[in-house]
């Protein structure tokens, strides 16, 4: 069974991933019903099979290799038994029984084939087919279609249908869903889809409407887009036959298509895919039913990825003559770079070249890229877009643990006792992470913790919710703990086994009461309290955050913080409980991991470490800068003021995603030379003196590094269009002409050198990952990865408490400035939009930017829902259109950065955190007015 | 003769019997005290056990059995359920204790809550009985008023509540586990068992259904005692039922009766014979679910074994008598409509079946029938019986089964003849004396 | 009886009786049936704005007040007449004559099954099963049984409804 998957060498005990029966007298769930009771044994056709006491018939059936069809059953939903065709003969019992709805009992003598049970199957499908709108010469389903399939096994022809068609009159089809579309003609009743909306997805959208005959289902009440479905087309995954289809029709018959797994590029969960192409084409998506997503999949992963099939991708290299791009063989792009480049070191030092590496690309490519930028450039000038994120996460949870990254696994989450969300809208930016948190509530009575200046989608599933002003987090956090030590809730064993500075902690929470806190956050003190309390006392707590934590001048406070919170309850280093930084981009863990950052070499090994830098000098052979580089926001700095000259950026863009537009717009002008290599046109790209095309995640091989630390494979699914090539090739071509020779025959052979050099990489092969990838750390090539950190020991050895006061935010509103903006993405779009603003159905959603404003300021403002608004900080100003939502509190403001026409970091901060140097992102003061 | 003395209707009939005054002077309410101030919880659980009271919604499963399935312990929650849906066509006797002797229910339901530490109780009232829905919320809040029901009733340490929740238009919510889906604000949609009510009912706390009628004998049983109680009548259904009687009978209404009274007794000498003075045609002996019975099929008592031996069971006690003007296709036409309409359609048998069941004797009754039909009804009832969610496919099989088996000649006349029986032109209706 | 749903979301002893509805049971959701019942006495139908609105309350999909309203008989998603007529059309009912009222409705309204008449004033269904078998013909009108309903007592039924 597919439960082992999550299973790792340091679990004490099963860890699942979905739902499994707390006791006997829940309803049977698809998967697992087995852990309870005893093995018994029972005879399925004269065969003896052994069995735990709880394991339906159905599955005992499997596990002896009988099939018995089912329509209704899908392992991962809860019996409905509907459906009846699985009635199977139970010797002794008087009707006939179903297989998926009937446990096992000692002894039972169970027959799956006699003529009985033969014309029951067929009885019951010839029922089916007669009210079936069988026009399955052109249903996209063709092929499959659990229906077609069973039918055609049982050798049912229109000769030997038994009742007369009665589907004359066909119903319209609900086609008002951007992505998909039900005919509930083709609708078999078996509601797999209204329980993978409710059971998998935790959203309980769709229902059954009408009874006897006319019983169909829909998500809204009008139609289904007047519903909050948001498009992840789990109940499309789910249907067993054409009723929930994908709206645009491939045109291409499953048996003509073929099955290609890879990883997901659109956020940092990792999701699976199973991608159909045919003649280069991309047919459908489906997700894997594997970890870490099980067959789940957000709107974006199954239906935003037509830009992939788009004619607007970048297909030839363009070198800038007479100030315009124009095509270019790739030897004249790459000897240009390199004749450039060589002209930049020689005249200005290797100092003056930086490159911008990628959350985007694989942790091969990252790794040549950092190797290039170090090797054959000779500087550290390396960064990327982590700088934006999680920098505070890597340098905070360093400095507590030892490592940063979520300490936990995905699945874990499912099982913890208390999840506290902060600073992550997870439903928007980790869809299938929200799944799984959503499940936990629903399915196994989680208590959920909120606390977010916004009214995110969460809140609906949370037991309690803290809406702290933005900017305050280390005071409700230092609150928390203050309320934790004087009720005596926290874990003295742990703090004195495992950690170190407790008494320096506890000093600064002193200060800290519930009361003063109320002040500082305005969050209720009884609220806070409530949070402490149920934070403190379960079994199990897990803390999941985002760049709501992160992206402030004190993000590596908050950061800190969090740590603390843990270590004091002890809430860390056992399954389920721990600290957990969701990364947003797909492979920003990995870039990270890689390499990809100023001051470290892959594995986070020192640059200023003399045994490290030699280490690689030696397995590199050159020799190294042991000054560390530039981070982002410091090479723009660097460029104005004229001490870069040079800049190699693989797969971003600057130009939407970094804070204070304006500014980086300049610096970028200002650059001597710019190279892009991107999949698209970007607004980066466009300024750029030499573009590059790349082939994008599902054109190559390589591996991403999920958030839950899971290295991931990438496979080829579609050739990269034209003359586009990976990144890896790219860059190998351009450290060879720079006179550094790269060469290797594919990725497989890069990460054979990662893992060499990186200690946590140390096991991590292509061969060990084909199933379901290895969660580093994995220091030799016999060992099975690590699913929670931090057991028994922290990385640095003893936790560490760090004392942290609060600091107010850099910008706070003023009368010229009163509202606080904050900005972040959505679900509909990923980062710039490169991506996921040229795929058809995601703009059928979401096409323009806006900005989320208080009804009550909307209409104080003279504002309206829909109409534009005109926003400005210190920095630039930018004209959106208002969405008026309580989901922003009062004097707040959200904008989505997503948008290059209305560009939020038009206004963000770029203040810096001290240590991390990760910009504000997420509270600037503004001014929002009606446009003159 | 299977005249008794009368248990269920004792108080109806004397004057404003729904009243608490005048039910509690006429000995409402003295079993609830008796249990309360002189009885353990086991010990009523063991008078109704003794008293081998059945069931009275239809399936006769015996509720002293069905009550000791809950769990034995004081602390958790456990609810009580009163099915007082009355919805299956031939049946009437609840409508008659809910409007008349609701006190009566009340306290069933009460005592059965002492016996195994329920929490609270749930009233579910077809929505269309609006008039009874109305008396027992009454008699709730007067019930309260007297301190049978709420915190510490009588002083016992019981603290029980009862809720009344409306139908709203489903015959399959009389089902226990889609009554419990309704009760929850849910579709009427019968659950997969297992799990049991016992272990997973309303809000998937352990649970108890039981019909009005059920609850009403159990004050009874207490004040006498479960061993008189077991004396009374036939062994397999000991007391007194309420048998109702429609259709073409001369004298319709309700009867409490011994359960062994012949259904020849109760057509002739309780009914006053067959309306019109016709010729009996035939009878469905216990709701429109149960096999019907032909003329010379009524020699039998009205208990498990009697109704047994012609292929039928006692089912709900109600008695729809069918003269020989009724043409026997089109009465099943009507009853397999009913089915089709009330399935809940979940599984594919029931949702399926019924409507082709339907749509095939629609065809034979319009005279479109072709031969080979009844044997393809026949075989549709075979796959449908037993294999659906709940009882309601097996209750749509049983009258088109037993009707075709029983008149098959009738049906095949339709099918050749393609018209009905001449006898059947015109139907003995209420208007026709 | 037909308020619309604007005057029914305005009014606040209508709100106040939602709210407390929601406290009857021993768990919010058990109040939908109630709610609904109560909307539909207030507006004679249950419109899809209530139903949304009932959805906010009881914090469930809209899609599932819809399956609830659409699988009880007695919910209308849809306006009616002003009186709502219900025939028995059971077996015992039939077999008291049954069809020959409910023809005889039919023909004096001049409606069919399911239909309204055209001043609003009725709407005509068949009902199954109403539990009043020895007394029928039996027939509804709005919350009143009627039992032993002949036409003619039927026309004069009729004549206290406007």
């Amino acid at each position: 069974m597919a439960d082992t998957d999550s299973k790792g060498p340091n679990y004490p005990e099963n860890v699942k991933t979905t739902t499994s029966p707390k006791e006997t007298t829940e309803p049977l769930k698809g998967k697992n019903p087995g852990d309870i009771g005893a093995t018994i044994r029972i005879q399925i056709d004269g065969i003896d099979v052994k069995v735990p006491l709880g394991t339906t018939i159905l599955e005992a059936a499997k596990s002896a290799g009988i099939k018995i069809p089912v329509l209704c059953y899908h392992p991962k939903l809860k019996i409905a038994g509907n459906c009846r065709v699985c009635c199977v003969e139970v010797q002794g019992a008087r009707t006939l029984q179903p297989a998926c709805a009937t446990p096992v009992a000692p002894n039972m003598v169970v027959w799956t084939s006699t003529p009985k049970v033969k014309q029951s199957i067929k009885t019951v499908v010839n029922l089916l087919l007669a009210s079936h709108n069988c026009d399955c010469l052109v249903c996209d389903a063709a092929g499959a279609c659990e229906l077609q399939n069973l039918a055609y096994e049982l050798g049912i022809d229109v000769r030997s249908r038994q009742f007369p068609i009665s589907c004359n009159t066909l119903p319209e089809i609900d086609s008002s869903s951007p992505v998909l579309q039900y005919d509930s003609s083709k609708c078999i009743q078996c509601t797999r889809c209204i329980r993978a909306c409710s059971e998998v997805q935790g959203k309980g959208i769709i229902a059954a409407l009408h009874r006897s005959k006319n019983v169909m289902i829909s998500a809204g009440i009008r139609n289904w887009s007047d519903s909050r479905c948001d498009g992840c087309g789990e109940c499309v995954q789910a249907c067993p036959t054409g009723a929930l289809s994908q709206k645009v029709s491939p045109k291409v018959r499953v048996w003509e298509a073929r099955k290609v797994r890879t990883s997901c590029s659109y956020c940092g969960v990792g999701c699976q895919l199973d991608m159909w192409v045919s003649e280069n084409k991309l047919v459908k998506v489906e997700g894997a039913d594997i970890v870490p997503n099980y067959g789940s999949t957000c709107v974006k992963g199954r239906y935003g990825h037509d830009f992939l099939n788009s004619s607007e991708r970048l297909k030839t290299p363009m070198i800038r003559r007479n100030g315009v791009l124009q095509e270019a063989t790739w030897e004249e792009a790459i000897s240009e770079i390199a004749f450039k480049i060589k002209k930049i070191k020689g005249e200005h030092g290797n100092d003056a070249i930086a490159g911008l590496s990628s959350a985007r690309v694989t942790n091969e490519e990252n790794y040549l890229f950092q190797k290039t930028i170090r090797a054959a450039i000779g500087t550290n000038n390396v960064d990327h877009c982590a700088r934006l994120c999680h920098a505070s996460t890597v340098a905070g949870l360093a400095q507590a643990f030892g490592s940063g990254a979520m300490t936990n696994s995905i699945a874990e989450l499912e099982h913890a006792k208390c999840i506290l969300v902060t600073g992550s809208n997870t439903t928007e930016t980790h869809p299938v992470i929200a799944t799984v948190i959503r499940r936990a509530v629903r399915e196994h009575g989680t208590k959920l913790i909120v606390v977010d200046p916004r009214r995110i989608d969460l809140v609906n599933n949370a037991t309690l919710w803290l809406r702290q002003k933005n900017g305050t987090d280390v005071a409700w956090i230092n609150g928390m703990m203050n309320v934790i030590i004087s009720e005596n809730l926290h874990n003295r064993t742990f703090i004195e086994q495992r950690t170190e500075g407790f008494e320096e902690l506890r000093k600064i929470v002193e200060k800290f009461t519930p009361e003063s806190v109320e002040e500082i956050t305005h969050i209720p003190a009884r609220d806070l309290i409530e949070a402490a309390r149920i934070y403190a006392k379960a079994e199990s707590s897990s803390i999941i955050y985002s760049m709501g934590i992160t992206q402030h001048t004190t993000g590596t406070d908050n950061v800190l913080s969090i740590a603390n919170l843990a270590m004091l309850t002890g809430q860390i280093g056992k399954p389920f409980s721990g600290v957990n930084p969701l990364r947003g981009q797909n492979n920003v863990q990995g870039a990270c991991d890689v390499g990809a950052l100023p001051n470290f070499y892959p594995g986070y090994q020192k640059v200023s470490d003399t045994l490290i830098k030699e280490k690689f000098e030696k397995a590199w052979g050159v020799k190294l800068s042991s000054k560390d580089g530039l981070t982002i926001i410091e090479m723009m700095n660097a460029i104005e003021e004229g001490k870069i000259k040079g800049l190699i950026v693989m797969g971003e863009n600057p130009m939407v995603s970094d804070p204070n537009l304006k500014h980086v717009e300049k610096a970028l002008r200002k650059t001597e030379f710019l190279v892009v290599i991107d999949i698209f046109m970007s607004e980066t790209a466009a300024l750029a003196d030499v573009v590059l095309p790349a082939a994008s995640f599902a054109e190559k091989e390589g591996t991403f590094t999920n958030t839950e630390r899971r290295v991931i494979l990438l496979r080829e699914v579609l050739k990269a269009p034209g003359q586009a090539k990976p990144d890896w090739q790219i860059i190998c071509d351009i450290s060879s002409a720079l006179g550094y020779e790269m060469k290797y025959h594919n990725a497989a052979e890069i990460m054979d050198e990662i893992a060499s050099l990186t200690p946590i990489y140390g096991g991590i092969h292509h061969y060990r990952l084909q199933e379901k990838g290895i969660q580093w750390p994995c220091p030799n090539d016999d060992h099975p990865g690590t699913v929670y950190l931090h057991k028994d020991k922290f990385s640095r050895g003893l936790g560490k408490f760090h004392p942290v006061d609060f600091i107010p935010p850099d910008e706070i509103p003023n009368e010229e400035y009163p509202f606080i903006l904050s900005t972040g993405r959505i679900l509909f779009h990923y980062h710039t939009g490169t991506m996921s603003r040229k795929s058809v159905p995601l703009n059928e959603y979401v096409a323009t930017g806006y900005a989320e404003i208080h009804p009550d300021d909307v209409k104080k403002l003279g504002l309206e829902d829909g109409g534009k608004v005109l926003i400005s900080t210190k920095r630039g100003k930018i004209e959106t259109i208002v969405k008026s939502t309580e989901k922003v509190a009062p004097g707040s403001v959200f904008v989505p950065f997503h948008f290059a026409e209305a560009p939020a970091n038009m206004l963000t901060n770029d203040a810096l955190d001290p240590i991390a140097r990760i910009p504000e992102y997420k509270v600037a003061a503004c001014k929002v007015e009606k446009p003159h | 003769m299977a005249e008794v003395e009368k248990i269920l209707t004792s108080r109806i009939g004397t004057k404003s019997s729904s009243d608490i005054d005048s039910a509690m002077q006429n000995g409402a309410y003295e079993a609830l005290i008796k249990a309360l101030t002189k009885m353990t919880p086991e010990q009523v659980l063991n008078e109704v056990k003794t008293a081998n009271l059945k069931g009275r919604g239809g399936a006769g499963f015996p509720a002293g059995i069905k009550l000791s399935f809950l769990p034995k312990d004081k602390k958790s929650i456990k609810y009580l359920v009163c099915n007082a849906d009355e919805s299956e066509p031939g049946t009437f006797k609840d409508r008659l204790l809910i409007e008349n002797d609701p006190h009566r229910i009340l306290e069933g339901i009460i005592i059965a809550a002492y016996a195994v530490n329920a929490t609270s109780g749930f009233i579910y009232i077809r929505g269309e009985m609006a008039s009874g829905a109305k008396i027992l919320e009454k008699a709730i809040s007067q019930a309260y008023e007297r301190h049978f029901l709420g915190k510490n009733i009588m002083g016992s340490g019981l603290d029980f509540d009862i809720y009344l929740v409306r139908g709203a238009g489903a015959y399959i919510c009389g089902e226990e586990t889609a009554l419990m889906n309704s009760i929850e604000g849910k579709r009427g949609e019968p659950r997969t068992k297992p799990p049991f009510p016992a272990n997973y009912g309303v809000y998937g706390k352990p649970s108890n259904v039981n019909n009005v009628e059920t609850y009403a004998n159990i004050p009874t049983i207490i004040e006498k005692g479960g061993s008189w109680y077991s004396k009374i009548g036939s062994q397999d259904t000991p007391g007194t039922r309420l048998f109702g009687l429609s259709g073409h009978i001369k004298k319709p209404g309700i009867y409490e009766l011994k359960s062994n009274v012949t259904l020849r007794e109760l057509i002739y000498d309780f009914g006053g014979g067959i309306l019109g003075d016709k010729k009996l045609k035939a009878v469905i002996p216990g709701g429109s679910s149960v096999p019907v019975l032909k003329a010379d099929e009524i020699n039998v008592t009205m208990d498990i074994q009697g109704l047994k031996k012609v292929g039928s069971m006692p089912g709900s006690g109600g008695v729809i008598v069918l003269n020989e003007t009724v043409c026997i296709v089109k009465a099943l036409l009507n009853l397999i409509t009913f089915y089709e309409r009330e399935s809940c359609g979940q599984c594919t048998p029931c949702r399926e079946g019924t409507h082709f069941l339907r749509l095939l004797i629609e065809n034979i009754e319009k005279g479109e029938g072709v031969e080979g039909d009844c044997e393809k009804i026949l075989s549709i009832c075979k796959n449908i019986m037993g294999r659906t969610i709940c009882p309601l496919g097996d209750a749509a099989v049983m009258p088109v089964e037993s009707f075709i088996k029983k008149f098959r000649d009738e049906f095949e006349f339709h099918i050749k003849e393609k018209r009905c029986l001449p006898e059947t032109f015109k139907m003995t209706t209420i208007f026709s004396e | 009886m037909t308020k619309s749903s604007n005057e029914l979301l305005s009014d606040r002893e209508f709100l106040r009786k939602i709210e407390k509805l929601k406290k009857l049971y021993p768990e919010e959701k058990s109040a939908l049936l109630a709610m609904l019942h109560l909307c539909q006495s207030e507006m004679g139908y249950i419109s899809l704005e209530i139903q949304e609105f009932i959805a906010k309350e009881l914090k469930l999909s809209p899609a599932h007040i819809k399956g609830v309203v659409t699988f009880y008989e007695m919910f209308f998603d849809k306006p009616k007449g002003r009186n709502l007529i219900q025939v028995c059309r059971t077996l015992p009912c039939m077999l008291a004559g049954g069809e020959i009222l409910f023809e005889h409705i039919s023909t004096k309204l001049g409606i069919k099954e399911g239909q309204t008449t055209s001043d609003g004033k009725w709407t005509l269904m068949t009902v199954e099963c109403l539990a009043c078998c020895d007394k029928g013909p039996a027939i509804m009108i709005n919350d009143t049984l009627y039992t032993r309903v002949s036409p003619r007592e039927f026309d004069e039924i009729i004549k206290d409804y406007r």
